[in-house]
């Protein structure tokens, strides 16, 4: 009930203290829309890397010394194994045809390429149920007479686990950094606001308030700076992330990067308000509460 | 009905402002407390409105222990206690209407509506001040804020009222207005407490008086001018 009487009084306060609730606003905004940046980056990097991962084919490098008995050999083997779900043999031509289609129109600089340089490849894929065993079926092919090497998803992102791990780091220790400098902003806004009604704060003593009728105006401020706060910071990384991916026109990489790239799923952006206005009114109590009490023995 | 005992109050660094002070007021009494500015008299409406704790001592409050009360005990105690102040610019919310000064402590109650109005509308009748309802406290005079300030003080019929130097800033007509209305307010069986450092105020009414003199409390008879001059 405090909390519903507590709006118009926080709306009223608000607007009569415009100017320090707009820096108040401008500073939590910034803030969050760094936090929005960082996250909106390991959002991406995580979601590029489950498509990737979430590709199940293998393939086996073969040492060009082998005949084609031995390939076929190598290819019955891999076909009968149980984890595997369909496997081809793939010869260099088909290799460099397959490369050619995939690089579109520019594959110009495969023209004079000798399909002599390719090896021979046993592409196969594993069932899906299976994906998880697919490191380890990898490392077992790999130690096969003929196999030269073998690549798969997983093996080429985890030459990029330092990146990831860089990324999620970062992202870890600059949210934490920038949700403890949001609720030290809110408090402190709470409590500049706080001082600077003094007065008010006596006459609703004297008026009989109680501790909780006075505080719900502060917390209903506090979870409206965050409230404000978040929709700006919202509105300046997507127009950030917009920019960004307008920009992503350099190669075919990029291209791809561009195709791929999210911005935030709304479970994200809802969970994100809910934590922001919950921290919001709980920095607000918690710094309101403190001054009340020294204001009233 | 209001009790201190043995009560010692003292600020920061200075020596007590009320020292082992003990007193009694009784149910309907209409009496003043005087003493020269700083003597105390602010600190006694501040201790009885749990404002201020003191160090040591007791304040009963119709038989009850207040210093025992929780802050929510606290809150409504201070409901049942009319108060006005000298410094009304800093006790009224000044960019708000004489209506919303009024109504404060009756939204703060849970109050709204037609009750909230009915309330309001008799109170500001009461005091001369409902054809102007909609005015900005700001836009007023020291006089005619005392006046919303007594409105908002008797919101919730208190059986205490106090008034501290209500006629300090008011010229001879107001001061009268003013102290008229206190006696009607006591007329309807509140007990009325008024501080202030006004003599001859006290001498034109002829009721009890408590002096606060050198940090203790003692009942004076201020009738004759030597009385007037010891007091002094």
């Amino acid at each position: 009930m405090y909390l519903i009487s507590g709006i118009p009084r926080a709306i009223r306060n608000l607007r009569r203290n415009w100017h320090a609730s707009l820096n108040s606003i401008l500073i939590v905004a910034s803030s969050l829309a760094l936090l929005g940046m960082v996250g909106l980056l390991y959002v991406n990097v995580v979601h590029i890397s489950e498509i990737w991962l979430s590709n199940t084919t293998v393939s086996l490098f073969l040492k060009p010394s082998l005949g084609e008995r031995q390939r076929h050999l190598l290819l019955r083997r891999v076909q009968d194994h149980p984890l595997v779900a369909r496997a081809v043999l793939v010869s260099p031509e088909e290799g460099l045809r397959s490369l050619a289609a995939k690089l579109g129109a520019d594959n110009g600089f495969l023209t004079g390429a000798e399909k002599e340089g390719l090896p021979y490849t046993i592409d196969f894929e594993v069932f899906v149920d299976y994906r998880k065993r697919i490191g380890s079926l990898a490392e077992s092919f790999d130690k096969l007479n003929g196999v030269e090497e073998v690549v798969y998803a997983e093996r080429v992102l985890g030459k990029a686990k330092l990146f990831f791990d860089l990324t999620k780091g970062l992202g870890v220790f600059f949210a934490g950094m920038i949700l403890i400098s949001f609720c030290l902003i809110i408090a402190n806004a709470a409590r500049l606001s706080l001082y600077s009604r003094r007065q008010e704060i006596e006459i609703l003593h004297l008026s009989g308030a109680t501790r909780g009728y006075i505080r719900s105006a502060f917390v209903v401020e506090g979870v409206l700076l965050a409230l404000i706060g978040w929709a700006r910071a919202l509105v300046l990384v997507w127009f950030a992330f917009q920019l960004v991916i307008a920009g992503l026109t350099w190669n075919d990489f990029t291209m791809v990067l561009k195709q791929l790239s999210v911005f935030f799923p709304w479970e994200v952006l809802v969970g994100a308000l809910l934590v922001l206005v919950g921290l919001g009114a709980l920095s607000s109590y918690l710094a309101v509460n403190r001054v009340l009490k020294a204001i009233e023995p | 009905m209001i009790e201190f005992t043995d009560l010692t109050k003292s600020y920061a660094g200075r020596l007590p402002v009320l020292d082992s002070v003990t007193m009694k007021i009784d149910q309907g009494e209409f009496f003043f407390l005087s003493g020269v500015s700083g003597a105390g008299k602010t600190t006694v409406f501040r201790l009885l409105l749990m404002l201020e704790l003191p160090e040591q001592g007791n304040i009963r409050f119709n038989g009850a222990d207040i210093l025992r009360y929780s802050p929510a005990q606290r809150a409504r105690h201070r409901r049942g206690i009319g108060t006005v102040f000298q410094d009304q610019d800093n006790r009224l919310l000044a960019n708000e209407s004489i209506e919303e000064n009024v109504a404060l402590p009756l939204r703060i109650a849970g109050l709204s509506g037609r009750k909230m109005r009915q309330r309001m509308g008799t109170l500001l009748e009461q005091v001369g001040l409902a054809e102007r309802r909609k005015e900005l406290v700001s836009g007023l005079s020291g006089g005619e804020k005392q006046l919303v300030s007594i409105a908002r003080a008797l919101v919730f019929g208190p059986r205490v009222f106090f008034a501290d130097e209500p006629t300090g800033n008011l010229d001879r007509s107001m001061a009268f207005k003013v102290m008229e209305l206190l006696r009607r307010i006591h007329d309807s069986g509140s007990t009325v407490i008024v501080a202030t450092h006004d003599l001859s105020l006290i001498r034109s009414f002829r009721s009890r008086t408590l002096l606060i003199k050198d940090r203790k409390i003692q009942e004076v008879r201020l009738i004759n001018r030597a009385e007037t001059a010891a007091a002094r």
